[in-house]
């Protein structure tokens, strides 16, 4: 089943059909709202639960004629807005990249390139961070992240495209990362 | 860089900053299931402790309500106080007891409370909760009080002696219709305690105020009415401690006696 066909079972209480679609949108989401929510643990899964559960008692107001995924988002971002303003300002942490690099998970070149991304990731502005996190963590296009944003699809690949600018200009000055 | 290696790069960075956060998964998904799918929220985790509980608690309250029986009436009489007196070496004056709160579970000290001359018993958690006696009911707030920005928090408890528990739901239910913009249908519970309960909110955003009333009969005609109040966000918080308040809670029995 597809996500609309999944969401259709779940308006009619079909029980299996929402495990089934949170078997297939958890990672994605824990995913999104850990950086949206820049590492703090507990908030993003908070976030994530309550974003689920928001799902499954709004299914009836989703329309199986529109996409899945830019509402799916649109929820889950708001759960990590209301999170993040009910718990002020957030910092930036990026502890689960150490731990996993002085576990050995990464190699050293690749743990300083993938850090020195995240950052910079993190210092962007908010409009410009929060699409690139969609379109790398869930392959969202760039009209699905604009529904989901609810802006304009220009507005959204004008800010993609800057964003990964300045990324790939950070990538390349700190690491003398150069073509290949 | 090319275009393909800074997206690879780009999606590693994004996931190795978040892969620690999969394995949460099941716990999350349980979480949700019991939100959703149970009948009182966030208690599926306790759900075989509760059961074990309940049969404790049914076989105490019919030694009690025994116990009252023969003891008779409360007065404000010096009889009564003595009467009071002897019903309260039937409870415990502490208990030690395990609560779920949010999934994480607590230790704590649960405290009786000084309330068997207005008709019932109840415990609760003195480190944050405290119990006001007011002119007609008694109602329990946090002990520290909340700040301005958070809607009203508190559990009342009254005894209403001259109305029915079945009008008291209509009434009831009316009331909130006039201060909620969603009211449910009135549900017969028995967790955590056998009453009818009432629910309202007045939206959906994480301070949209929330009521649910317990109505139950005093066995007299009259009813006992235990009004929560929270705001959505506090629901697994507050929400859940009130219920687990609300399980050891019980009518004490009164008979007229030539006492007093």
């Amino acid at each position: 089943m597809n996500d609309n066909e999944l969401m259709t079972a779940i308006k009619q209480g079909d029980q299996s059909a929402f495990r089934a679609l949170y078997d297939r949108y958890y990672d994605y989401a824990v995913r999104v709202a850990t950086i949206v929510l820049r590492n703090q643990s507990s908030l993003a899964l908070d976030a994530v639960q309550e974003a689920f559960i928001r799902i499954y008692r709004s299914a009836d107001s989703f329309r199986v004629e529109q996409s899945f995924k830019p509402w799916f988002y649109t929820v889950l971002l708001n759960e990590c807005k209301r999170i993040a303003t009910k718990h002020g300002k957030l910092i930036a942490i990026g502890d689960e990249a150490l731990q996993a690099f002085e576990r050995g998970s990464y190699d050293q070149h690749q743990f300083e390139e993938y850090a020195e991304l995240y950052d910079e990731l993190q210092r962007l502005e908010e409009h410009n961070r929060v699409p690139i996190i969609l379109k790398y963590i869930h392959d969202l296009k760039d009209q699905e992240i604009a529904d989901t944003l609810g802006e304009n699809l220009n507005t959204i690949k004008s800010r993609i495209f800057k964003a990964k600018q300045r990324l790939r200009q950070r990538l390349q000055t700190t690491l003398g990362g150069g073509e290949g | 860089m090319k275009e393909d290696q800074f997206d690879t790069k780009m999606k590693r960075s994004l996931e190795q900053h978040s892969d620690s956060m999969l394995k949460h998964k099941e716990d999350i998904w349980k979480n949700i299931e019991e939100e959703l799918f149970m009948t009182e929220p966030s208690r599926k985790t306790t759900h075989a402790k509760r059961k074990s509980k309940v049969g404790k608690r049914i076989a105490w309250i019919i030694s009690v309500a025994a116990a009252a029986s023969i003891i008779g009436v409360f007065t404000t009489t010096n009889t009564g106080q003595a009467l009071v007196n002897q019903i309260k070496q039937y409870f415990e004056p502490k208990k030690q007891v395990e609560e779920h709160i949010e999934g994480m579970p607590e230790e704590k000290e649960i405290v009786l409370q000084d309330t068997i001359k207005s008709g019932y018993v109840i415990y609760i958690d003195e480190e944050r909760y405290k119990l006001v006696e007011e002119a007609d009911r008694d109602i329990i707030v946090p002990a520290e009080p909340l700040g301005d920005i958070y809607p009203e928090v508190s559990m009342s408890i009254e005894q209403v002696e001259d109305e029915a528990p079945e009008a008291a739901v209509a009434r009831l239910q009316k009331e909130l219709a006039d201060n909620y913009a969603t009211v449910k249908e009135p549900e017969a519970v028995t967790e955590p305690l056998t009453a009818t309960m009432l629910s309202a909110i007045d939206g959906n955003e994480w301070n949209s105020p929330v009521s649910k009333i317990y109505v139950l009969s005093n066995d007299r005609g009259g009813s006992f009415i235990i009004t929560e109040k929270y705001f959505l966000e506090a629901a697994e918080g507050h929400g859940a401690r009130f219920y687990y308040m609300l399980q050891q809670f019980s009518i004490v029995e009164e008979v007229v006696t030539n006492e007093g």
